[in-house]
């Protein structure tokens, strides 16, 4: 099967979507059975126990960085091309957004791709909050909130092109980013191993989940190279496909075009959906108490004004854009660590359950 | 005459806008003093508990038409020049959307308008209930469900003019319409006299609730008439100013502001004022999966239900119905048949089911 015939019959449109359709497919089935969940991973983090959500989230990122970065070294993919590098960002929005992000996937009980699994296996909760997090996100990108937004990224920012590039910033280079990847990986496993030993298939899913980030990068670079048209290189992110999808449900004149970011979003749910019923958890599951509602209002919206703010989610700019060693995306990823951590320590000194 | 001065000086978007806010303001205090709902009073008719919930609605519903042709008869307002009377409409559209909205009307426990007082009182059920159904309406008006929508609306249509408005079909005059408001007025008052719950809020927010329906045409109407730029009157309505400030909400730069973008923040405010008042205000969530999945589904049927039909209960059971538009009419059968029914198949036709907790506050539940 060549690649250039394929995308001349069916254009370069539908060939990105349905790829975006399969990977997000993998993502979803992978990411449902080993319950990935960034949110999980710093919470035991921050209650000191360290281990079973963390490593499978560990693993899954060092597989990740490993898949990406070998794709570099065999010359694959060019990350310098990328949003994340070669367009300017900025400082303030990745740290204010990662802090925004953080302390609402606390709030929401999941981050952005983990509300779609989970709506996917019948959790109104998770659908109803992911609602809001695609108004939210559509409003920061192009509505009420884009005038804050473009205010706080202004505090801050930073060119595009070298300055973004945390390999060409360190000196260390792509072999460093390969050996720092194959490290980060090693650790993940040796870390999986000894909270998990012995439960290969939840290693293999880890590790597939953060596979399908590569796999993303790997396509969209493989279109652009056998296309004539220009074709914006890019992996899995799930902040930008669900206003994208918003905005096509409310108005079909303000639909964008199909490509990559089309496919992904209904493809993860149908991936978690199909792993919801093999695994028999799918079941129609709603508020248990009530005030908990105001928690989860205010969980995505907070998390979907960051993820703009911060060019991502948790996989869209830590994963994603972590992988390639991109400066914002790491600050994206270590700010909602903090926000998280810190929201959680306030909740708790605050009493309230979340 | 202040009306040609005021567009002068501060143009017709922002006098539409204030005169939208200042009678949704007042639309939404009375309705939150009255408990005005569409969905109470199907259910206590259904029951044949002529109670406060269904005197309210009559109250309104009548003081509407009588304020309304009131002003048609003395030359204040002529309703050819509304959008249900003037443009093509659909009947099939018209029935089949009230049904709809009727079904969804009572899987949520409330119309569109009532979503919104409910909203302003802290109720976050009805705040989400509300989003989705700004979604669905507005994906029903011009995105993935508009075609939809279309196909089922030129199913059967009917021209704009005198084949739409019932008082020139039936060949009876504005006068007879009075008269019939009259009639339901004193329906109304004899229900409302006999309900064992009747308070001065049930007929002032009743009598208010239907004359700031009344309000909106008059003030429309005053605006067209001074105005040197068309000016289309207009009553009010939930569905279409709930989808164009979902659309304020993700897009700019703005649409042109009108009579519709005051009047949302105006109801919500007059519903806080009121629940502050009476002490009503309380933040309440969702208790359970099935209550959720019931209010999402039916806050998907009567966003789509309400576009088809060409408004909610208050835009097309009240504004419509006081001016005697045939669609309006329709509509406003079919959200009574459709409410009646699905209480009848959903709740086993009676309250039972429904335990305090997950109600609506005060929406009704017709058990006394």
């Amino acid at each position: 099967m060549n690649l250039a015939s394929l995308l001349e019959t069916w254009g370069d449109a539908n060939v990105l979507a349905a790829g975006g359709a399969i990977i997000g497919l993998v993502f979803g089935f992978a990411a449902q059975r080993t319950r990935f969940c960034a949110r999980a991973a710093v919470l035991e983090c921050c209650q000191g126990q360290a281990g079973e959500r963390l490593s499978v989230w560990l693993l899954a990122f060092g597989a990740c960085l490993l898949g990406v970065q070998a794709l570099v070294a065999m010359a694959w993919l060019q990350p310098s091309v990328s949003r994340f590098i070669a367009q300017p960002g900025s400082i303030s929005g990745a740290v204010l957004g990662g802090l925004c992000f953080g302390a609402g996937m606390i709030l929401t009980r999941g981050c952005a791709s983990r509300l779609l699994v989970l709506s996917a296996n019948g959790n109104l909760r998770a659908l109803l909050s992911g609602l809001v997090f695609a108004v939210t996100v559509q409003a920061t990108i192009g509505g009420w909130l884009a005038p804050l937004r473009n205010t706080l990224s202004q505090l801050w920012p930073v060119d595009g092109g070298a300055s973004r590039d945390l390999l060409v910033l360190s000196g260390v280079g792509s072999v460093g980013g390969l050996l720092l990847s194959t490290l980060v990986f090693v650790a993940g496993l040796v870390f999986f191993l000894r909270h998990h030993a012995g439960r290969w298939a939840l290693g293999l899913g880890a590790t597939v989940t953060g596979l399908t980030i590569a796999m993303g990068w790997g396509l969209t670079q493989a279109v652009a190279g056998a296309s004539f048209e220009p074709v914006a290189l890019q992996s899995l992110s799930f902040s930008g496909p669900s206003a994208e999808w918003l905005m096509r449900v409310l108005s079909t004149a303000h639909a964008a075009h199909w490509g990559f970011d089309t496919g992904v979003l209904p493809g993860a749910f149908v991936g978690s959906l199909i792993g919801g019923l093999l695994g028999r958890e799918f079941r129609f599951e709603g508020f248990k108490t009530e005030n908990k509602l105001g928690h989860y209002l205010s969980g995505a919206i907070l998390m979907g004004f960051g993820a703009v703010l911060a060019g991502g989610c948790t996989v869209g700019a830590g994963m994603t854009g972590g992988a390639i060693f991109a400066l914002t995306a790491w600050l994206t990823l270590i700010s909602i660590w903090v926000g998280a951590g810190m929201a959680w320590r306030l909740s708790q000194s605050m009493g309230w359950v979340v | 005459m202040p009306m040609a001065q005021w567009l002068e000086a501060y143009g017709n978007p922002t006098v539409l806008a204030t005169g939208g806010a200042v009678i949704g303001g007042l639309f939404g205090f009375f309705a939150q003093r009255s408990r005005f709902c569409l969905r109470a009073a199907v259910i206590e008719f259904w029951h044949r508990r002529f109670g406060d919930k269904l005197s309210v609605w009559l109250l309104a519903f009548a003081s509407a038409v009588i304020a309304v042709q009131l002003m048609v008869l003395m030359d204040w307002l002529d309703t050819n020049n509304a959008r249900q009377i003037s443009s093509t409409g659909s009947l099939s559209g018209a029935l089949i959307g009230g049904l709809t909205f009727g079904v969804g009307m009572v899987m949520t426990r409330g119309c569109a308008s009532r979503l919104l007082v409910l909203s302003a009182n802290g109720n976050l059920r009805a705040l989400l209930s509300g989003l989705i159904f700004a979604v669905t309406a507005q994906s029903a008006l011009s995105g993935v469900l508009s075609p939809v929508r279309l196909s089922i609306s030129s199913w059967w249509t009917v021209p704009g003019g005198a084949a739409r408005d019932l008082l020139a079909i039936t060949g009876l005059g504005h006068s007879a319409g009075l008269a019939m408001g009259g009639v339901w007025l004193i329906a109304a008052l004899y229900f409302s006299w006999r309900s064992p719950n009747r308070s001065f809020w049930m007929w002032v927010g009743g009598l208010g609730t239907g004359l700031m329906v009344a309000a909106a045409w008059g003030f429309s109407q005053w605006v067209a008439r001074e105005s040197f730029d068309p000016v289309q009157i207009q009553g009010l309505t939930f569905s279409g100013p709930s989808a164009e400030w979902l659309m304020r909400v993700v897009q700019w730069p703005w649409p042109p502001i009108g009579f519709e973008f005051g009047l949302m923040p105006g109801v919500f405010l007059g519903s806080l004022i009121g629940a502050l008042i009476g002490k009503d205000w309380k933040l309440e969530g969702f208790t359970d999966g099935y209550s959720m999945r019931r209010y999402i589904g039916g806050a998907i049927l009567m966003g789509f239900g309400a576009m088809l039909a060409g408004g909610c209960a208050v835009g097309a059971g009240l504004t419509g119905g006081a001016i005697f538009a045939l669609t309006s009419w329709l509509s406003l059968g079919g959200m009574w048949l459709g409410a009646g029914l699905t209480d009848r198949w959903l709740d086993g036709g009676s309250s039972a089911p429904v335990k305090p907790s997950q109600a609506m506050p005060q929406s009704g539940l017709t058990a006394p």
